[in-house]
């Protein structure tokens, strides 16, 4: 089982696509997470769909799931960028929700903002229609797994 | 930590009043909650308990089977939300401006986790609120966090029909 993740990140690694990383990951795949790239690292879209809203007047997607988005983002932007051949641990995570989460596709892009031997500290941004107006931004520290050649 | 008393405002008695039973309704009507399975287990004041169901779909770590960071963070965020509706007695209209969640370590693969938020401040617009996270032993945390949310009492819709 613990090859399954390590193949999958090293057959993206020839191929450029990240999906079949991103859906060995039981939660992103819940949340029906689709990963594209350009070449800043990876851009996940999360379609809408009924399971993900925390609001059903509004409706609204669910604030938690807006930050699990944002840390999904980040973890597959470390492991695009080589750093990682495993899912990195996430140490922290602070979000700021900046406008209501429609209930439509949502974008995000992660960039790493320092990166030492141990340590990733990232930014990422999710959008909507409109990449100038985000959804919600985060920042967020991941311990890189040391075992990684 | 005695909580301080929340003066009741007036704006906020149109809306439901938050009960364990009336919160527990509220949760299976919230499409991502009642996904993942999560209930309130105890409410007392300002400070509440809740229960997510180990659920391997919500695995963040294949290697490990470790869940997802974000289905803690959406355990909190939620959790947040109702200790504030529990402090103030009544389900107000809110949104999240501001969560952190610090992640202490893994939580433990097959096992329930459980949070507890404690609502510390309420004033007339915002409510700041800190939780903690664990699986077996709450003097063994797996998250920390704390969140500010902001009321919106002039607004008519919210995440919970009235009872009436």
């Amino acid at each position: 089982m613990s090859a399954t993740i390590v193949d999958a990140v090293k057959a993206a690694r020839e191929s450029g696509d990240y999906q079949a990383v991103l859906e060995s990951i039981p939660y992103m795949k819940f949340l029906g997470l689709v990963v594209e790239a350009d070449e800043n690292g990876p851009i996940c879209r999360m379609p809408g769909s009924d399971h993900i809203i925390g609001n059903p007047v509004l409706p609204a997607i669910h604030g938690g799931v807006v930050g699990a988005f944002l840390e999904s983002t980040a973890i597959m932007h470390i492991m695009w960028s080589r750093e990682s051949l495993h899912v990195p641990k996430i140490i922290n995570l602070t979000v700021e929700y900046l406008r209501s989460a429609r209930v439509v596709d949502t974008y995000a892009q992660a960039v790493i903002t320092k990166q030492g031997r141990r340590i990733a500290n990232m930014r990422v941004e999710a959008w909507q229609a409109d990449r100038a107006k985000p959804v919600a931004a985060a920042h967020a520290h991941f311990l890189l797994p040391r075992e990684d050649a | 930590m005695a909580a301080p008393l929340v003066k009741p405002r007036p704006e906020w008695q149109r809306f439901p009043k938050a009960t364990l039973k009336s919160m527990n309704d509220m949760e299976v009507a919230i499409p991502q909650i009642r996904a993942l399975g999560i209930h309130i287990e105890s409410m007392d004041g300002p400070v509440i308990v809740s229960r997510l169901p180990y659920n391997p779909d919500l695995v963040g770590d294949p290697e490990t089977g470790v869940l997802h960071g974000g289905v803690i963070t959406t355990q909190i965020d939620n959790l947040c939300a109702v200790a504030l509706y529990s402090a103030i007695g009544h389900a107000v209209p809110c949104v999240t401006i501001d969560l952190r969640v610090e992640y202490l370590k893994p939580a433990a693969p097959g096992l329930d986790v459980f949070a507890r938020a404690e609502c510390r401040k309420v004033t007339s617009q915002l409510a700041f609120i800190s939780a903690t996270a664990w699986c077996t032993d709450e003097s063994d945390p797996i998250a920390f966090a704390s969140c500010t949310y902001m009321m919106l009492p002039e607004r008519e819709s919210t995440a919970i029909k009235s009872p009436t």
